[in-house]
């Protein structure tokens, strides 16, 4: 088990191994624990550092300048900025992300195989559902415990079942979580099973090899082939790593494109096809205190629009975030802070069909994306449902937080309203994008896609893809368990195995100590 | 005053006016922020470091000027604050700068370990991690 935290690197070091996997997020740490599983050696190179659950801040700022890209302010390029949420740590966006435990569709998996039928065989469907057995089974997902869920999730529930929609607890990844309201800001009593402590820690048993806060700038080719890459420490050195047998890119779809353009390989609609699920969010006022920021962070989803492109969560976020969310500035906004126990927030999920792309501008990622009519339209419709979905559970009253139109609101017909006449353009809406994909997708034909059905680029040997920006579309649902079942996928081609690989139910995933070469830090 | 604590007193006035006086919560003119901006201005990436900058000078500074003031939002009173936030929320060109300031006056404000205590005044369990102190 070796963890290498570049902080401390402040002269070139030097690494020889099978596979280097740059990114340690759900896709990277599960390539390295299916890799380290068949004895592969790999080292896992991430630009974020290590936290442990007594390091998470204890406020919303601390959490976001610690765990977040950009302290959480990337925005996308457009007629209307939204945020763009990542997190930068060991584990990716897993330790800091709602825990909401999704498998892969299976509409959504038939319409990449109409795409494209070449997928059907790289990316069979039986496959997937036995690797997502096993994930779930490691990650601990769960129904959310009603005894931790708290008011939010549990007036959602009544909400639903007075609407007659669809619903349900949300599965999550946790164990012994005794609802704290803190997720989003980390686990402080380790609770969640985020990718850090599960398949990177099975990684790191079975012998790979986990360097931190190093930011990868280059990959090494030769004749045609990967063979490693270099980074940049935040100590100051450089880190440079020979892999023998294939480099693996699983660093998201901004980082995964920006890193192939910033290395001249843009073979391929390469930064293309951007695609995530832009939310919005109504607040509401209750009769009862509701205390947002407590029990299970979002433990409950109305799943019942899901074939427009909406689902419904619950959202658990701290005062400081709520109170931002409130109508007005100064004494207008005093009134609510004093009042904010009585507040929460419920999102809306899309899966919006515009598509938008990453470009490198002076060395750096910038995404342009627009959301379509369609989207908008999807804006207004999810914010009427979630404002009866509220009513229906006894607010008093609902703010869509819709800049320049009237607010709050208490009436049905109101809601109906807005879906029918309210804002056309995407400026008048406060959206945040999660859940990126697409902009290294996968496929057979070359003028199409970037990778090959087998995850490996379409021009370059030995180097892989194998994170979210494979996908060829959005899922519409949380993508964290199908991102660990489709790169799990990418590490059996990469390892020689068959897909359907099935490891023995006694073993762990890591058991064979992988060989790892340090050589000594040249001295300068 | 050197210029980096009159930077550091018009973007705390601006968050105090922003907040404006909750009743059951310290006063966010009383509330230290010195290590908050400190930690801003550590890690903040350059386009939210321009922006508050941005937002600070333009109603911090610029604003009450136009509104008539003789000085900035620090030298006003309560009132008179609250008066040119307002205005800034409701201005085309300042609305922008006020929504995103707002964000930042929130985050600054519920980073006092007093306001968090009171805003989470009935924690769980008696061994809520709140009662760690920040690091």
């Amino acid at each position: 088990m070796t963890r290498v935290d570049g902080r401390h690197v402040v002269r070139p070091m030097h690494l020889t191994t099978d596979v280097v996997v740059v990114g340690s997020g759900p896709a990277g740490a599960s390539v390295a624990a299916e890799l380290s599983a068949h004895g592969v050696g790999v080292v896992v190179v991430e630009a974020g550092r290590w936290f442990e659950p007594d390091e998470f801040s204890l406020t919303a700022f601390g959490s976001m300048a610690d765990t977040y890209r950009a302290m959480g302010s990337s925005l996308v390029v457009g007629t209307a900025p939204m945020a763009v949420i990542q997190g930068k740590m060991v584990g990716g966006s897993s330790p800091i992300n709602g825990a909401i435990c999704w498998r892969l569709p299976q509409d959504v998996h038939d319409r990449w195989i109409h795409r494209d039928p070449a997928l059907r065989h790289a990316l069979p469907w039986s496959a997937i559902e036995s690797v997502t057995d096993g994930i779930e089974q490691r990650l601990g997902v769960a129904d959310t415990d009603p005894a931790v869920a708290g008011p939010k999730n549990l007036l959602m529930a009544a909400g639903a079942r007075a609407l007659g929609l669809e619903h349900r607890p949300i599965r999550r990844n946790v164990v012994g979580c005794r609802g704290l309201g803190r997720c989003m800001q980390g686990c402080p009593e380790g609770h969640k099973q985020s990718v850090d402590r599960t398949l990177l820690a099975d990684a790191l048993a079975g012998g790979a090899t986990v360097v931190s806060s190093v930011e990868v700038t280059e990959i090494r080719t030769e004749r045609g082939r990967a063979t490693g890459i270099v980074g940049r420490a935040d100590g100051g050195g450089t880190v440079e790593i020979t892999a023998g047998r294939a480099v693996v890119l699983a660093a998201s779809a901004v980082q995964t494109p920006a890193l192939l353009l910033a290395n001249g390989l843009d073979q391929g609609p390469v930064g293309h096809h951007f695609q995530g699920h832009p939310g919005v969010s109504m607040s509401g006022r209750f009769a009862e205190p509701v205390r947002m920021w407590e029990g299970a962070t979002q433990g409950h989803e109305v799943t019942g629009l899901r074939h427009e492109g909406l689902k419904f969560e619950a959202l658990g976020f701290g005062p400081e975030l709520l109170a931002a969310r409130m109508p007005g500035v100064g004494r207008a906004l005093a009134r609510h802070i004093d009042d904010l126990d009585h507040h929460l927030d419920w999102g809306v999920a899309v899966k919006a069909e515009a598509e938008g792309r990453v470009r490198l501008v002076r060395g750096r990622p910038v995404v342009t994306y627009q959301p379509t009519k369609s989207d908008i339209a999807r804006f207004r419709r999810g914010l009427r449902v979630l404002g009866e979905l509220m009513l229906a559970a006894g607010a008093e009253s609902v703010d869509p937080g819709l800049r320049g139109y009237r607010s709050p609101i208490t009436d049905v017909a109101d809601l109906r309203h807005l879906e029918r006449s309210g804002p056309r353009r995407a400026a008048a809406f406060t959206a945040a994008v999660t859940h990126l994909f697409g902009t290294t997708r996968m496929g057979s034909d070359p003028a199409d896609a970037v990778v090959r059905p087998d995850f490996r680029h379409h021009n370059v040997d030995r180097l892989y893809v194998a994170d979210s920006s494979v996908f060829p579309t959005n899922l519409g649902v949380n993508p964290q368990v199908p991102i660990m079942a489709i790169a799990t996928l990418c590490a059996r081609n990469v390892a020689g195995v068959s897909l359907d690989h099935r490891h023995p139910p006694t073993a762990t995933l890591a058991t064979v100590a992988a060989p790892v070469r340090r050589d000594p830090p040249e001295q300068p | 005053m050197t210029s980096s604590r009159t930077r550091d007193a018009d973007r705390t006035a601006l968050v105090a006016a922003i907040i404006g006086d909750p009743t059951d919560l310290p006063s966010p003119r009383d509330v230290d922020l010195t290590t908050f901006w400190a930690r801003f201005d550590e890690t903040a990436p350059a386009h939210l470091a321009l922006g508050l900058r941005t937002a600070t000078v333009a109603i911090a500074v610029v604003l009450p000027r136009l509104l008539g003031h003789a000085q900035g939002l620090r030298a006003l009173g309560p009132d008179a604050a609250d008066a040119v936030v307002q205005r800034a929320a409701a201005l085309p060109g300042f609305a922008v700068l006020t929504e995103m300031a707002k964000v930042v006056a929130c985050l600054a404000y519920y980073s006092d370990a007093e306001v968090q205590a009171l805003t989470r005044s009935t924690p769980m369990t008696p061994a809520d991690p709140m009662t760690r102190s920040e690091r």
